[in-house]
């Protein structure tokens, strides 16, 4: 019997559906907590103890959602495989130092990013999209009962932009509003990183007037994020003033709530046991996806779709790649365009139960966790 | 057939008419009357509308012809009662914005798809969508020989202007900006420059900013024009300046690793790695320059939505290798990689030449290719049939 370690350094939603998807496939699956490092990329002590766990526990494998270089590390010194399935991108990390280690398998969820290390020469690097657990948990999805038009299940990203711009000249203000105008009109790709890569010039002045140390991943992050906020909190406002709108999500400052009062705002729901009701309880449901993201499914879209919710999100490439478009899912591509569909499909019930039900199939048939593991496992053993 | 051909200086002139003429509706020769005009963007000049109204009652033509669109000779053409094709070339063209688009005797053929849905999307019906054309037939009796191949060998080329011009729009308009309106348009800018086939200028510089630039350089729509400000603020200051900037900075990124060829306008710009030979003659020097380079490049100019600059025709229909930017129009026609090569990055601009230098079997079947299709289907010979016949002239 196959036995995997799964290290827990961060909480991640999907371990849980993780470690018992690896059991139901006939391992054995032990996690262990630890206490999240300050320093992501580099800890001794921390990096002694995994290795002194593996050792002990002498696993099959690794396994841990997103890839963290100190795992790589230990499981490198201790001569144990170690996979990693990443569901955020792109991944945060300072440089690709440990990313080649020979016994790393990192199973990377969105297609760009996987090319791009392919690209470089690695590897160590898979392209495994991410899976969905709800449609095995609920029976089928509940059709009446609607509690709410249009709901959102996330945080409003507040970002830091704000900050970097109260330390910025008009000059440098400017050019990243320019930056952020134009990538907001985007989906399915994303050039703000490349773009500030190139802009040495300019990162150089942003640095030296604010006083700050930021790479351009720095800046692109904030940036994507800035963008993000804007898009849910427009999307916010003027879906609350047309329909029944809910938000849950963990704060939201006095500002933001005085432009949307007819918004209703609800606490954070649990993943698994709060979450897929809304969904299900929910004409619409929104996937505002993080701006930086231009070509993976966010596992919100997915897991919106395994509860028996009706999906409404912004494009990205695998998206609209794996699911029809107006059949399965709706995507759209502005905050005007969401606001205009979900107009749509709240008065085309029998249509929007159908792509409901379509979409809801589709990830059932072929997103289930129990298929990616099993990748994982087969991939791991040749 | 009589062709009442408004004679402004213009490229594709001396070819259009050489195919006009060698037209024969029902076995009867064409003729042309070539009517002398200037064009400084007047919407009125009663004289020079008296005159060519004399003009054209007086020689009885068929139609008028003109490259690019003129409201006076379309006002002339609708009191006149005979049609007006103006074959458009360039974008952006402001005159298209005129209310005289709509005159019924208007047959306005865009080179450009995306300015044609731009128009026709709105309800005007008096325009068509025309790709542009080259003369293969003059092309082909251009020989090189050892001579010229000493003068006008090359490995990489490129034929175009670098719009430096003094007191272009956008420096004219930056000297006034304050510090965030600088700012903001070169983030904009040089976002833009990331991104091939979807223009987002004109959406990104509405409300404050348009108010900055105006103060800064006010710019008037015409008072008979439906033009905008973002319009006019877009196409002819923005995309014009990025152009400029995106040109000379990919050939100095290509000159660091091979001799350019530049033919530009401006003489005194002076760059590393660039040859810079002034200007290059369209009908004198042009085609011995595309016949004896490796690698013809097209960098179109940013206002060019989806059509197919002149400069590609003139390319392919030299029998000559063509590196081109993403146009889409380009697709309707001609096959990536078996009739042309485009590039999508920068990066993948400087490993394109870098394959294609290094494999001229290769260039050489792609260019025969293209060859072959423009004298199928995008000769002048071809255009007059189409144009006409589209029109519903003869």
């Amino acid at each position: 019997m196959k036995k995997i370690f799964i290290c827990n350094l961060f909480k991640y939603y999907t371990t849980s559906f993780i470690s018992k998807g690896f059991e139901k496939l006939g391992c054995k699956v032990m996690v262990k907590d630890y206490n999240s490092p300050q320093d992501k990329f580099r800890d001794a002590e921390l990096e002694e103890k995994l290795t002194k766990d593996i050792g002990a526990s002498k696993p099959e494998f690794v396994f841990t959602v997103n890839y963290s270089p100190i795992v790589s590390r230990a499981c490198y010194k201790s001569d144990v495989k170690y996979v990693a399935w990443t569901y955020d991108t792109p991944m945060d990390i300072p440089n690709t130092d440990t990313m080649d280690n020979p016994t790393n398998r990192i199973f990377i969820f969105d297609h760009g990013e996987f090319m791009k290390y392919k690209n470089m020469g690695l590897d160590t690097v898979y392209y495994l999209p991410l899976a969905t657990g709800f449609g095995d948990v609920s029976a089928d999805p509940i059709n009446g009962d609607y509690l709410y038009d249009v709901s959102l299940v996330g945080n409003l990203y507040k970002a830091t932009f704000p900050y970097l711009k109260e330390k910025l000249d008009e000059y440098h203000t400017g050019f990243l509003e320019g930056i952020m105008t134009a990538q907001r009109e985007i989906y399915g790709s994303y050039f703000v990183l490349d773009l500030l890569r190139e802009r040495q010039e300019e990162v150089l002045g942003i640095n030296k007037i604010s006083g700050l140390k930021l790479s351009p991943e720095q800046i692109s992050y904030s940036l994507a994020a800035y963008i993000t906020y804007l898009d849910r909190l427009s999307l916010m406002a003027m879906m609350s003033k047309r329909f029944n709108t809910a938000l849950f999500t963990g704060g939201m400052h006095e500002k933001e709530k005085k432009l949307m009062k007819e918004l209703k705002i609800l606490p954070n729901v649990d993943y698994y046991k709060g979450m897929p009701e809304v969904f299900r309880r929910s004409r619409i449901n929104l996937n505002p996806p993080f701006r930086a993201v231009w070509s993976a499914m966010p596992q919100r879209a997915l897991d919106i779709m395994s509860s028996g919710g009706f999906l409404l999100s912004g494009f990205t490439v695998e998206l609209s790649y794996y699911f029809k478009n107006g059949e399965e899912l709706v995507l759209y591509d502005s905050v005007e365009d969401a606001v205009a569909k979900a107009k749509f499909y709240l008065h085309h019930e029998d249509l929007r139960e159908k792509i409901k039900k379509a979409g809801y199939e589709k990830v059932k048939e072929e997103f289930r966790y129990e298929d990616r593991l099993r990748l994982i496992l087969d991939t791991v053993a040749n | 057939m009589k062709v009442f051909f408004i004679n402004i200086s213009s490229f594709c002139n001396a070819d259009f008419a050489d195919a006009l003429l060698r037209y024969s509706h029902e076995g009867k020769p064409t003729e042309i009357y070539y009517y002398d005009f200037e064009n400084h963007g007047e919407r009125n000049d009663p004289l020079r509308e008296e005159d060519m109204l004399k003009s054209i009652k007086r020689e009885g033509p068929d139609f008028a012809f003109s490259f690019n669109y003129y409201p006076i000779v379309s006002k002339v053409c609708q009191k006149a009662g005979i049609k007006y094709v103006s074959w458009v070339y360039d974008n952006p063209h402001i005159a298209l914005y005129s209310y005289t688009l709509i005159n019924s005797c208007n047959e306005v053929f865009l080179f450009d798809s995306g300015m044609y849905e731009g128009f026709f999307s709105q309800g005007i019906k008096t325009v068509h969508y025309m790709p542009l054309a080259v003369n293969t037939r003059r092309l082909s009796g251009i020989e090189v020989n050892s001579e010229t191949l000493a003068k006008y060998s090359s490995e990489v080329s490129f034929v175009g202007s670098l719009y430096t011009e003094e007191h272009n729009l956008y420096d004219r308009m930056y000297e006034k900006l304050d510090s965030y309106t600088r700012g903001y348009l070169e983030g904009l800018m040089r976002s833009q420059m990331q991104v091939q086939g979807y223009d987002f200028i004109k959406k990104s510089i509405q409300g404050k900013i348009m108010e900055q630039m105006y103060a800064a350089m006010p710019m008037e729509p015409n008072k008979d024009g439906a033009e905008t400000r973002e319009y006019m603020y877009g196409d002819y200051v923005i995309n014009r300046k990025i152009s400029g900037i995106e040109r000379l900075e990919i050939l100095k990124q290509i000159a660091k690793h091979h001799t350019v060829d530049l033919y530009t306008k401006d003489e005194t710009l002076v760059a590393e790695g660039i040859r810079n030979h002034g200007i290059a003659q369209y009908y004198d020097t042009m085609p011995y320059v595309f016949k004896s380079s490796d690698i013809n490049l097209n960098i179109t100019l940013r206002s060019i939505r989806n059509g197919i600059p002149l400069r590609c025709f003139d390319i392919m229909g030299c029998g000559a290798f063509l590196l081109s930017n993403f146009q889409s129009d380009l697709f309707r026609f001609f096959e990536p990689d078996k009739d042309f090569v485009f590039y999508e990055s920068r990066n993948d601009l400087l490993e394109k030449i870098e394959f294609y230098l290094k494999n001229p079997e290769m260039r050489q079947k792609i260019a025969e290719s293209a060859y072959e299709k423009i004298k199928k289907d995008h000769t002048y010979d071809i255009r007059v049939e189409q144009i006409l016949s589209e029109a519903n002239i003869m």
